[in-house]
């Protein structure tokens, strides 16, 4: 049977950050958090799908990774944010993150499906961030 | 009385598989035989033999543990028959929740089938040899 336990989802959020560590410069945090200092990502819960097989045999949780990567108009950021969109690559977000697809045997799989491209973001006390969020849909 | 299919059970050849099903239909038809005379206004229909079935589509399972895989691909090699078990809410069985059961030869096997990025299904149609029954007794598996 599909578990969601609290405990399963700390595995999840730090086998995505430990994927994401093997990119350089990248910082990342396991959850969001309340100061960004780009490039920075972050893991964050996404949408969740329940009851996807009979007798709650499989819930479809999504997991997010959003990277910030510095101020909007930088040319410079904007190219940095061109490597993490690529598909694969060293400085890939989506490869990183599918480089262990059972996290250490957390989950069955994942699959990282798409990504918003190049979006702003307002942060509180902080100014607009250039960055993007990736849709990592996974199997428990 | 409406109600939301989440709990639905299936027991193939005593093995409980409801947690890998995405999808369950048990499908009972009869022939249509024509009764159609000579200056009929209309189609005469009568019911003839009967060729009912289940259909399941399964996330597919084809790890050595898998359940799926290991009770049906096996008699699908094998050319055997499976007992199916399904009732809609749970393996309680009752007036409530009866049950439909039906032996069927495993005539087709689709361990995978899907698109890039799907999810891997194994759908499975089980022609019954005879018809299905239906009860509110018994056991699930």
């Amino acid at each position: 049977m599909s578990s969601l336990l609290t405990s399963t989802f700390y595995g999840i959020r730090s086998g995505i950050a430990d994927n994401l560590r093997s990119i350089s410069g990248l910082q990342v945090l396991d959850f969001v958090g309340n100061q960004v200092t780009p490039p920075s990502a972050d893991v964050r819960r996404g949408p969740l799908e329940y009851d996807q097989a009979m007798d709650g045999g499989l819930h479809r949780p999504t997991m997010l990774v959003r990277v910030y990567v510095s101020n909007v108009t930088d040319q410079g950021s904007q190219a940095k944010l061109d490597s993490y969109l690529d598909p694969d690559g060293v400085n890939s977000v989506k490869a990183a993150i599918e480089s262990d697809r059972t996290l250490g045997g957390v989950v069955d799989d994942l699959h990282v499906t798409g990504a918003t491209g190049a979006q702003t973001y307002g942060l509180e006390g902080q100014p607009t961030m250039l960055g993007s969020e990736w849709t990592v849909e996974i199997w428990l | 009385m409406a109600f939301v299919l989440r709990n639905c059970a299936v027991a193939i050849d005593g093995v409980l598989l409801s947690s890998s099903m995405r999808e369950v239909s048990v499908e009972m038809t009869a022939a249509d035989v024509s009764t159609t005379a000579m200056g009929a206004g209309g189609e005469g229909h009568l019911a003839g033999i009967r060729d009912d079935s289940f259909t399941f589509n399964a996330y597919s399972d084809i790890t050595a543990a898998g359940q799926l895989s290991a009770t049906v691909e096996a008699k699908f090699i094998a050319a055997g028959t499976v007992e199916v078990k399904v009732a809609p809410s749970g393996s309680t069985i009752g007036t409530a929740n009866p049950m439909y059961i039906g032996y069927c030869p495993v005539l087709t096997w689709t361990p995978i089938g899907g698109a890039v990025g799907d999810a891997a299904m194994t759908p499975l149609t089980l022609p019954v040899s005879g018809t299905i029954t239906k009860t509110t007794t018994g056991t699930l598996p």
